[in-house]
């Protein structure tokens, strides 16, 4: 089981909305925002490839999302 | 495990995000560990940012990374480092050496298998000459292991038949920068993107394909809001959403927009007249022959209509980028990257964005620089830098120039006239000999050209027939070209070896090694040393660690332009980080190249303000650069463009993404057409079409969206079952040898 706490750059302005849009889907937690263009969560799946999957998919399909940035990425099963 | 270790790494995960919102992450540097893990600085894997990681070690195992706050990502990284922590343990991991008996790759001994290739190789060079062996390297393979490739290939064995896999991706930057300026790599840095006003992003999908860069644009943007992006692709990528100016055209034909965006500067006088004056040359063809008045009778054919009508895209936006660009006071920097390089325009097509900085003086100062953009971790370092190319030696040198043979004779302690003085085969080049059966055997380290070469069914044939013996080193099995080989050797991955990647910036960096080799996997250097050794080349190549390699390094770039000697391995492992040039211990690197009082190559009392010392006359060329078409244009049978690129870098992970079932189907390549163009051949998404061209055919389902252009097609190129290359063109660009991915001729229709 993969865990992450990622920043979502989002378009400037969007933070709040991109947060409660993505909040609870897909093994992703919010846990805040900067009140304009990042939002910081973490996120759990059981592989490293589904969470890279997932964060394309973000990216592709909301056009205010500019990026996921992982800063801690940890395997728990290790 | 524990509890008290998974709520440790979901603390962890959460503080540095939540530090992140600040700006940096540096939340989890200071969490205390839960006992028993430790944290050893390295660097991320995967493409040529370079950015810092720190690699968790629990059990001799990698459980966790981290981005280093210290370095130039500012403790970010990327989507792909979700991946990191289990690309070490993979299913596919390879443990062991095979060797192909009766057709079936079957488990050996390394003995075994370092005998097998010793021997076909011993048979090869002594029946055939040296030139019947070759090796094919990637720019993620550490420098140091190029290095002793590269060594034991031109010095030992006698052939220059050395490649990489970076001719596939920037060997035309490397000739751009060559041509315009003398010598390879960029004069600027990372921390240009922190002072610019306008980015033109020409070519590159940034966002996708080096998202840290792209965030750094993102800052200086949210800081400065005045700032502006121009994009130039045929394509609207996700890089296109945060850009001021999008100017889609028609795939090819940019060097007339580039071209008229210099004509603009020029007409509305926005060019630097002293900084050309007293720095900038002009030539057309292959000489710096012409003059100011020829540039600007050249430049009259390319008014911002006549672009436009070539391009396909608005005079007007022409107009504009021109103004951005060549905006008095403004700080202009350009990126790029395949959507240039894999062109048989590229080099030209390079010069032409470097013009735009020469003819303005918009370089060599904060925030004003031409900036390429690399797609491998150590392409720069190892490859480029390293000469690991078949017509270059280490640090500038070439294999065709005698005196730069004679050093490194000297430097690598062999007689005089062992370096042979014609240049080997270029990548496709190469793998045409073998086709050919010219080249009999081919030793491939770190890179999969089973899938990743233009036109790729005819060299699986060439890699895979009878006549032909391949050595593949590699940590994953099967790939699309271990599949073919003779004898896979297990290699060890990243965090189980150590050595120095550099990255686009000139950044040279060490990546420590933080666990053992999995199984019998071991280090290519030491691969390369125990092949040297069985074919009698053992006291050219007598390494026993990759430090003593790189001490080796540091006297062969000594007194070069790319000098690095104060980069000792104890300074490279107290630093996050050092740019070349850095000639003496503690000198603290070079932001900015050629530019007097920062770079130590120019003298402090040099006349003027750069000094381009790559070129005998100090002066940077201004190439006279026309439009001309891609090497296979739409016709009655082939109607359509097809262009390829990447999505997001799935490496060799591609059969982890694979194995996710619920997953399959989003990290298919799909045929990515427009509106209009789905109507015409009577398809929706997710129906299937044959896109053909005249060298091979593949079946895609089809994705319908608006950032296609009418006519052109997008296929990425990391599907492994739907291997897009079956249909790429493997014309090159005549200076650069670099393959035109980006643009072939197919046609389509529904399957």
């Amino acid at each position: 089981m993969i865990v992450a706490g990622v920043v979502i750059q989002t378009l400037s302005g969007a933070a709040g909305e991109v947060a409660r849009s993505v909040d609870g889907t897909s093994g992703l937690e919010v846990q805040g925002d900067d009140g304009n263009q990042r939002v910081a969560a973490l996120w759990r799946a059981v592989e490293g490839s589904t969470l890279e999957t997932l964060s394309e998919l973000l990216v592709a399909s909301n056009e205010r999302v500019l990026g996921v940035f992982p800063v801690y990425v940890g395997d728990i099963d290790v | 495990m524990s509890v008290t270790r998974r709520r440790f790494i979901e603390v962890s995960a959460a503080a540095s995000a939540l530090a992140a919102l600040r700006g940096t992450a540096e939340g989890s540097a200071s969490l205390a560990a839960d006992g028993g893990e430790s944290w050893v600085k390295g660097v991320c894997r995967y493409c040529g940012t370079g950015c810092g990681v720190y690699m968790g070690v629990r059990d001799g195992s990698v459980f966790a990374v981290k981005g280093d706050p210290d370095n130039h990502n500012a403790g970010f990284l990327c989507m792909k480092n979700f991946l990191l922590p289990q690309i070490m343990s993979a299913p596919d991991r390879l443990k062991h050496p095979l060797v192909r008996r009766n057709g079936e790759l079957r488990r050996a001994t390394w003995d075994e298998a370092m005998e097998l290739v010793a021997k076909r190789f011993g048979e090869a060079i002594e029946r055939r000459g040296p030139d019947a062996v070759g090796f094919y390297g990637s720019g993620q393979a550490l420098t140091e292991e190029t290095y002793v490739a590269n060594k034991l290939f031109k010095a030992g064995i006698g052939t220059n038949n050395v490649e990489g896999n970076p001719r596939l991706c920037m060997a035309s930057a490397v000739g751009g920068y060559v041509t315009s300026y003398g010598k390879d790599e960029p004069m600027g840095s990372y921390e240009d993107i922190d002072h610019a006003d306008v980015f033109l992003l020409v070519g590159s999908n940034t966002a996708e394909c080096h998202p840290i860069l792209f965030q750094r644009i993102v800052r200086r943007k949210e800081t400065h809001p005045e700032t502006k992006v121009i994009v130039l692709d045929p394509r609207r990528t996700p890089t296109a959403r945060i850009a001021d100016l999008h100017i889609g055209f028609e795939p090819g034909t940019d060097l007339a927009i580039l071209n008229a965006m210099a004509q603009v500067i020029v007409a509305e006088g926005m060019n630097d007249p002293s900084f050309v004056d007293e720095h900038v040359s002009f030539g057309q063809g292959k000489a710096a022959d012409k003059s100011w008045a020829d540039y600007e009778a050249f430049l009259a054919d390319y008014t911002p209509q006549a672009a436009a009508e070539i391009a396909g895209c608005s005079a007007y936006d022409i107009v504009t980028a021109a103004r951005w660009f060549g905006g008095r006071g403004k700080a202009s920097m350009s990126m790029w990257t395949m959507g240039l390089n894999q062109r048989t325009k590229g080099v030209w097509v390079n010069n032409l964005v470097h013009n735009l900085h020469l003819i303005t003086g918009k370089i060599g100062t904060p925030g004003s620089t031409p900036l390429s953009l690399t797609g491998q971790p150590n392409a720069c370092g190892g490859v480029r830098d390293g000469g690991g190319l078949s017509h270059l030696l280490p640090y500038g040198r070439v294999i065709a120039n005698q005196t730069h043979r004679a050093q490194m004779e000297k430097l690598w302690g062999v007689p005089a006239g062992t370096i042979q003085p014609k240049p080997g085969l270029a990548t496709v080049d190469l793998f045409r000999a073998l086709e050919a059966g010219d080249l009999e055997c081919l030793y491939v380290m770190c890179t999969n050209p089973g899938q990743s070469l233009p036109s790729v069914g005819r060299y699986r044939k060439a890699m895979e027939s009878q006549g032909s013996f391949v050595v593949v080193t590699e940590a994953y099995h099967p790939t699309r070209t271990t599949e073919l080989a003779d004898v896979v050797l297990p290699a060890a991955l990243w965090a189980e070896k150590e050595g120095v990647y550099g990255c686009t910036e000139r950044r040279y960096q060490l990546l420590e090694q933080a666990v053992e080799p999995l199984g019998e996997a071991r280090p290519d250097f030491a691969i390369l040393a125990e092949l040297g050794r069985r074919l009698g080349y053992g006291e050219l190549v007598p390494y026993e660690s990759t430090a003593q390699v790189w001490e080796e390094i540091l006297t062969v770039c000594a007194g070069t332009p790319y000098d690095f000697t104060g980069m000792s391995w104890e300074a490279l492992k107290q630093s996050h980080g050092l740019l070349w040039p850095l000639p003496e211990p503690g000198h603290p690197g070079t932001k900015r190249r050629y530019v007097r009082g920062e770079d130590p190559l120019v003298p402090s009392d040099h006349p003027k303000r750069m000094k381009f010392y790559g070129r005998a006359d100090d002066r940077a060329v201004v190439w006279l650069r026309p439009q001309q078409p891609p090497a296979e244009v739409p016709d009655a049978e082939y109607p359509y463009y097809l262009t390829t690129g990447r999505v997001i870098e799935h490496w060799n992970t591609g059969t982890m993404t694979r194995s996710c079932k619920e997953l399959r189907a989003a990290v298919e390549a799909m045929a990515e057409i427009h509106p209009g163009d789905a109507h015409e051949i009577g398809v929706e998404a997710g129906d299937r079409v044959k896109i053909a061209s005249r060298r091979g055919e593949e079946t895609f389902r089809v994705k319908v969206t608006e950032s296609s252009r009418p006519g052109l097609i997008f296929v990425h190129m990391h599907d492994a079952d739907r291997i897009g290359n079956r249909i790429t063109i493997d014309a090159v660009d005549p200076g650069s040898k670099q393959p035109e991915y980006k643009i072939c001729a197919v046609r389509m229709e529904k399957a």
